[in-house]
């Protein structure tokens, strides 16, 4: 099974942190996501679907926001 | 003793065959393993030499009061089966209402088998929520295994969230030459549950080949590339085992 090894690319870039001393550094592989967003654009039902799970994680995030924001209103002052 | 189910995210992606073939690689591996059929088609008998007229199983023998372990087979000291017998549709129905009645049925039956094996693998039918207590939030397995093809059926019923979430997502069936299977194994792969990610088990014709001899892939062609990616998947079950 590929899987039961790391990624080489995510595997420099796991180096490359340690060596910087930095484990926090942010990384984004940009070609990465574009080749992802090709193989998403190339299929309409997978398009769709990304879009609807999109709203659904963002409309997560909204509701998350306001019951800790409902919980810290209750707090005494 | 760990329970482990594959649990198909839909019907027909070929997860009997897959649970015989991973019966007998942990078997390989020295572990003592006892296959359950809790469906009703009775199907996972088949790919162990089984008579098909073999009418007999648990769900037989609690329709007739007997009891359900005597129906098991040993297939190899240490790998035995318990079929899940021939039933009617009314029966399946009189089993599935005792199944909801009681849904700590099998944790309790597994609880007598604890000292007698390493593993318990249960085969699942696609409905049924009595027979599929195991994947309940109450009674889920220990080990509890997504499987899927790579296919846009499948993408539409993961995007759903199966509930309670997996230890893996396994993806049978993966053809590389495919450009959708492709793009759908690179999509799973960026939407990693808690950072793991999916574990393949190429097209391979030797699968349906070993169900038509009626034998487990690990014994009809054990050098088959469905094989070998069974034993690491049986190895990463050995490693998941120490987590939980």
């Amino acid at each position: 099974m590929e899987s039961l090894t790391l990624p080489l690319q995510q595997d420099d870039v796991d180096n490359l942190k340690r060596h910087l001393g930095m484990p926090k550094l942010g990384y984004q592989d940009i070609s990465a996501a574009l080749e992802l967003d090709k193989a998403v654009q190339r299929w309409p039902l997978l398009s769709e679907l990304s879009v609807v799970a999109h709203l659904n994680s963002a409309l997560e995030c909204v509701s998350h926001e306001n019951s800790s924001a409902a919980v810290a209103s209750r707090r005494p002052a | 003793m760990k329970q482990l189910v594959l649990r198909g995210v839909r019907g027909g992606i070929g997860a009997t065959s897959l649970l015989a073939g991973l019966g007998l690689a942990l078997h390989d591996q020295g572990e003592r393993v006892l296959l359950v059929d809790l469906s009703p088609d009775n199907m996972l008998r088949l790919h162990f030499s089984v008579d098909v007229a073999h009418a007999s199983g648990w769900a037989r023998a609690q329709l007739d009061a007997a009891p359900w372990h005597e129906a098991a087979l040993e297939l190899l000291p240490g790998l035995h089966l318990l079929p899940y017998g021939q039933l009617r549709d009314a029966e399946v129905s009189q089993i599935e209402g005792h199944l909801c009645a009681d849904s700590n049925c099998w944790a309790q039956r597994c609880e007598l088998l604890a000292h007698d094996y390493d593993w318990v693998l249960f085969d699942l039918p696609q409905r049924l929520p009595g027979h599929r207590s195991a994947v309940s939030e109450a009674n889920r397995a220990d080990v509890l295994i997504d499987l899927a093809t790579p296919d846009p059926g499948c993408h539409v019923l993961l995007q759903q969230r199966p509930r309670p979430d997996a230890d893996l997502l396994l993806i049978n069936r993966f053809n590389p030459a495919s450009q959708l299977q492709r793009d759908l194994l690179m999509l799973w792969r960026s939407q990693p549950k808690g950072n793991r990610q999916p574990q393949l088990i190429h097209e391979d014709e030797a699968l349906p080949e070993a169900l038509a001899h009626k034998l487990p892939i690990g014994h009809y062609a054990p050098k088959s590339q469905a094989a070998s990616d069974l034993r690491s998947l049986a190895l990463w079950c050995l490693a998941q085992r120490a987590k939980c």
